[in-house]
């Protein structure tokens, strides 16, 4: 299954870097780009995306809060937050707004599993 | 440099070192870490930090070690955050106490890290003897301070108590601590304006009194001063409290002791004005006593000397029937003078006794001032004056003792009388307001200065002393008519438009509940006697003269008499005349009245005989005393022969006559 | 982010980008090792990353802060050389001891412990974030021991440096707060002109290793 994948992040070279993971595990899966949480927004209307991958530490909006935005338009879209920051209490939030965690730098290892797990929830909603 | 070098000059090093290889192992450490450690270098070789001290503490330098090598980072541990990093002993066997320092080796042969290890117990040691000496120094000031002192942070909590607070306060030095300071005090209001006025800037605030509440719940007194001052970061307040409640118990007793001073000061000024007050009026009285006494004297001798002429007139003239007859109307005029004076003299007695008692019945006001009238009437014609008399058309029924209300008209009559020049004129106005009869008696004379006034119903008040010397007068009278007024729940007052303006007093009396309808006693009119009764009267007086005139006069009225002038005669004289009726006069030698009255009762014939007594005292004591003895009836001399026509003329006549 | 110039040393947008995030990524994992020694979330901002004049970094630092202050200070050196700084208010200081602290220490031993508590908490922060962007960068660095300073933040920035002074910094900041402590602070670091050649080149370097092989 070619599923779409959004990347929300301000920095361009983290963009960079989870492209380049992705490359490894799924090469032919789409991608949008999105570098802060207003384009986010717009690029979800327009691209409808299965998949989110947001960046935590943004500035004007935080990745938590855009993910709150998105579950009011996507509530069973899987969503991936990525941060350097590992702070417990970071991966607790994210937990509790249905969203996964996944530590900065990334690696293909929790890319993958994280895809794995989200492309397993969308064939289960889809059947 | 050969190995063997690197490795003296690493056993020469005066600390610890240990050579850690990219893969965490321990290559070497130096002489140093095998004495402090007693582990030999080759015995921890190979092994990692953790493996070569099992029981350690070591993760901290692990990670460090991880960083080191990692990132190239230099870490630092001290003792005081990290205690016993390592199990390492000095040579006499105390723990030692280390910082290390983990830094990267970066060299091209020679990668890995170097743990330093540094001896700091000597240093930590000398740090904590001279702090802990620093701090004896000032604990020890602190502490023997006799004054309460706090430390106070920021937020106003107590950081710090001496042990000056918990002998005052009662309270523990924990159990002051993190407690807000403002909760030991009565009145939050006090510790906020120290507190507000120290943290605002100015250096320290004036002491201030302030209530703390103790520990045992007692109220004291301290004064509270309080200083700011900062460790560089963070603002205190220092708060000494000195115990100023016995301080101020003795200032309160001198404020006190001092009021008391001053109130019996005061006291003692009041009461020597007060004395100087009454020595004064006393002063006053005597005068005026010794005015009366002298103007008594002198109006005692007024009346005599007419009557001793009068006496040599009547036996001079004793043919001139017209002038016997002025002769003795004029005697009796002064006579009458004389009883009054007496009379008023008695009374002045019983008023400062207080022994005038009233005989209240129901009267008429019309009466009492007829009856006045008719007694003022001689010195209102002699001086020509003009009486005009206005009664209400109604009756005022009045519950009072007729004679005494006589007294009191006939007296403010005679006082208008005398003090208007002659020709003059005198109303008598009579009304009723609101219950009470309101008398005026008014007349146009010489009035009363209006200085006096207030004076004028004050015992021996004479207002114009040479007037009433040449008019005759003690100067009781009008306090006798207050006094008597006054015991019949009345009021009177003198008023005058002043000097030459004439005068007009005003009685007020309460009328009477009911009017008038018993038969009254009437004072002091001589009733016509009614059918001559013949009695037998003995007249018993040691004044032979008084006895014999007396005697005379009864004969003269028809009635048989003796006399005798002692106790003893007086019996003799009743066994064989057998009188009805016999006077007697009290002071008496031999046997005196008394006696002889009651000698007299114990005969069977003495049992039924109206006895008399005849008494220069008419105290309510003596005429007890009369009675108890026997006695039927007491006069006061001089006897008013009126008083005893009423009395023989309500005795029946004797059954029989003696021979 | 900002495109940062000066003079003929320039970092293009992507630079600035990669700088930027491998400082978030420092400074992220420092905040994560300072969260697990109090105990409590630490917030951070986004870091500034901008190229100045000395006397611009100065006075930047010092309008937004003109209180005293603590520093913990560390050199680094390698191919960049420079200063990275942990900055408090001094006023601060010792709710950051105490929350280091996990017993109940009275005022005094607080006081106490001050001086080593801010010198090896500033020395492990300041080792992950420096650490972490070198290995990011693939270029080893000297640490050295960390050294407390109190005073303003002119005179911190006015230190002449082990290396040599230069007119031109590049200027890194990064605000951050203890959740539910009275604790905040910033990191600030300075690298002079030479090393920003030499830091171009390796960003470069990173850039490429990213980037590599993407269809992006």
């Amino acid at each position: 299954m070619i599923y779409k994948l959004l990347i929300v992040d301000d920095s361009k070279l983290a963009r960079m870097a989870v492209i380049k993971v992705l490359n490894s595990c799924h090469p032919d899966w789409q991608r949008v780009e999105a570098g802060s949480a207003a384009d986010a927004l717009k690029a979800v209307k327009q691209e409808k995306p299965h998949i989110a991958l947001i960046d935590f530490n943004m500035p004007h909006q935080d990745g938590l809060d855009l993910v709150v935005d998105l579950r009011a338009l996507t509530p069973d879209m899987p969503i991936g937050i990525i941060s350097a920051n590992h702070q417990q209490q970071v991966v607790d939030r994210a937990r509790a707004l249905g969203a996964s965690f996944l530590p900065k730098p990334l690696t293909e290892q929790s890319l993958r599993e994280f895809l794995t797990g989200a492309a397993q929830r969308l064939q289960g909603v889809a059947s | 440099m050969p190995a063997e070098n690197e490795q003296s000059i690493l056993d020469g090093v005066a600390g610890g070192l240990i050579v850690v290889s990219p893969d965490r192992t321990v290559a070497r450490w130096n002489a140093w870490i095998v004495s402090a450690s007693g582990r030999s270098s080759s015995a921890v070789a190979g092994k990692t930090l953790a493996e070569a001290f099992p029981s350690a503490n070591v993760e901290v330098i692990e990670r460090a070690v991880d960083s080191a090598l990692a990132g190239g980072a230099s870490t630092l541990l001290t003792n005081a955050m990290h205690p016993q990093l390592l199990p390492l002993h000095t040579p006499t066997g105390r723990p030692l106490l280390h910082d290390v320092i983990v830094s990267p080796l970066v060299d091209a042969g020679l990668n890995g890290c170097l743990v330093q290890v540094i001896d700091v117990t000597e240093a930590t040691r000398r740090e904590r003897f001279l702090r802990d000496r620093q701090n004896a120094r000032y604990y020890a000031l602190v502490e023997s301070a006799p004054d309460v002192i706090l430390n106070v942070d920021g937020e106003g909590v107590i950081r710090l108590a001496n042990a000056a607070a918990a002998r005052h306060f009662g309270y523990s030095a924990e159990e002051l601590v993190g407690r807000k300071a403002a909760d030991l005090f009565e009145s939050e209001d006090a510790w906020l304006r120290i507190w507000q006025s120290v943290n605002v800037g100015s250096t320290s605030a004036s002491p201030v009194e302030v209530q703390v509440r103790l520990r045992d719940g007692r109220l004291r007194y301290f004064e509270l001063s309080a200083a700011p001052w900062t460790d560089g970061t963070r603002s205190f307040v220092t708060a000494i409290l000195r115990d100023v409640e016995n301080r101020r118990a003795a200032e309160a007793a001198l404020r006190e002791s001092e009021r008391q001073s001053r109130a019996n000061e005061k006291a003692l000024a009041e009461l020597n004005a007060a004395l100087k007050e009454t020595t004064d009026q006393l002063r006053l009285m005597d005068r005026r006593k010794n005015e009366f006494l002298a103007t008594l004297a002198h109006e005692l001798r007024n009346p005599l000397a007419p009557l001793r002429n009068g006496l040599q007139l009547l036996k001079i003239a004793k043919d001139d029937r017209a002038l016997v007859e002025r002769t003795r109307h004029m005697m009796d005029l002064q006579l009458e003078q004389m009883v009054r004076l007496i009379d008023d003299l008695l009374d002045v007695g019983r008023i400062s006794n207080d022994r005038i008692a009233l005989n209240k019945q129901t009267t008429t006001l019309d009466k009492v001032i007829r009856q006045a009238v008719e007694t003022s009437n001689p010195l209102i014609l002699a001086q020509q004056h003009s009486l005009t008399i206005e009664l209400p058309a109604h009756e005022l029924t009045l519950d009072a003792d007729g004679v005494r209300l006589t007294q009191v008209f006939a007296n403010l009559l005679n006082n208008a009388a005398k003090y208007t020049p002659a020709h003059g004129h005198i109303t008598v106005k009579a009304d009723e307001h609101e219950g009470s009869a309101v008398i005026r008696v008014i007349d146009d004379g010489i009035g009363i200065p209006g200085e006096m006034l207030p004076q004028v119903f004050e015992m021996f008040m004479r207002v114009d002393t040479s007037l009433e010397r040449a008019q005759g007068g003690l100067g009781i009278g009008l306090s006798l008519v207050k006094r008597l007024v006054e015991m019949h729940d009345g009021s009177v007052e003198a008023v005058s438009r002043g000097q030459g303006l004439g005068s007009e007093f005003v009685v007020r009396l309460p009328l009477a509940k009911e009017r008038a309808k018993t038969a009254e006693v009437e004072p002091g009119v001589t009733d016509p006697v009614p059918a001559p009764k013949r009695h037998r009267i003995l007249v018993v007086d040691d004044n032979e003269d008084a006895a014999a005139t007396l005697a005379l006069l009864l004969g003269l009225m028809g009635h048989e008499t003796r006399t005798a002038n002692d106790g003893l005669a007086a019996l003799a004289v009743t066994d064989e005349f057998h009188p009805d009726v016999a006077l007697l006069d009290i002071g008496m030698p031999k046997l005196n009245g008394y006696d002889t009255a009651r000698r007299l009762r114990q005969d069977s014939w003495g049992r039924d005989m109206l006895l008399v007594a005849l008494s220069g005292w008419g105290q309510d004591a003596d005429r007890l005393k009369s009675s108890k003895a026997g006695f039927d009836m007491h006069l006061v001399k001089p006897v008013d022969i009126a008083e005893i026509q009423r009395l023989l003329a309500r005795r029946p006549a004797p059954s029989h006559q003696p021979a | 982010m900002s495109a940062a110039a000066s003079g003929d040393v320039a970092l293009s947008e992507l630079q600035l980008d990669a700088l930027t995030e491998l400082v978030n990524l420092g400074v992220s994992r420092a905040a994560g090792n300072l969260a697990v020694m109090v105990r409590e979330e630490v917030l951070l901002t986004v870091p500034k990353v901008a190229l100045m004049s000395r006397v611009d970094a100065i006075r930047t630092l010092g309008a937004r802060d003109s209180r005293q202050l603590v520093a913990v200070h560390q050199t680094f050196e390698g191919e960049i050389v420079g200063r990275a700084f942990l900055i408090f208010p001094e006023e601060n200081s010792l709710d950051l001891v105490r929350s280091l602290v996990h017993s109940e220490l009275s005022n005094e031993e607080i006081i106490e412990l001050e001086q080593e508590a801010l010198a090896e908490t500033g020395n492990v922060i300041l080792n992950s974030c420096l650490a972490t962007i070198a290995n990011s960068l693939e270029s080893r660095l000297k640490i050295s021991l960390p050294e407390v300073l109190r005073g303003e933040s002119t005179q911190f920035f006015n230190l002449p440096p082990p290396p040599v002074a230069g007119s031109t910094v590049l200027f890194v900041y990064i605000n951050f707060a203890v959740r539910r402590r009275n604790i905040e602070g910033f990191i600030a670091m300075l690298m002079d002109l030479p090393s920003l050649a030499a830091l171009r080149d390796l960003l470069d370097a990173l850039i490429r290793r990213t980037g590599g092989a993407s269809r992006a």
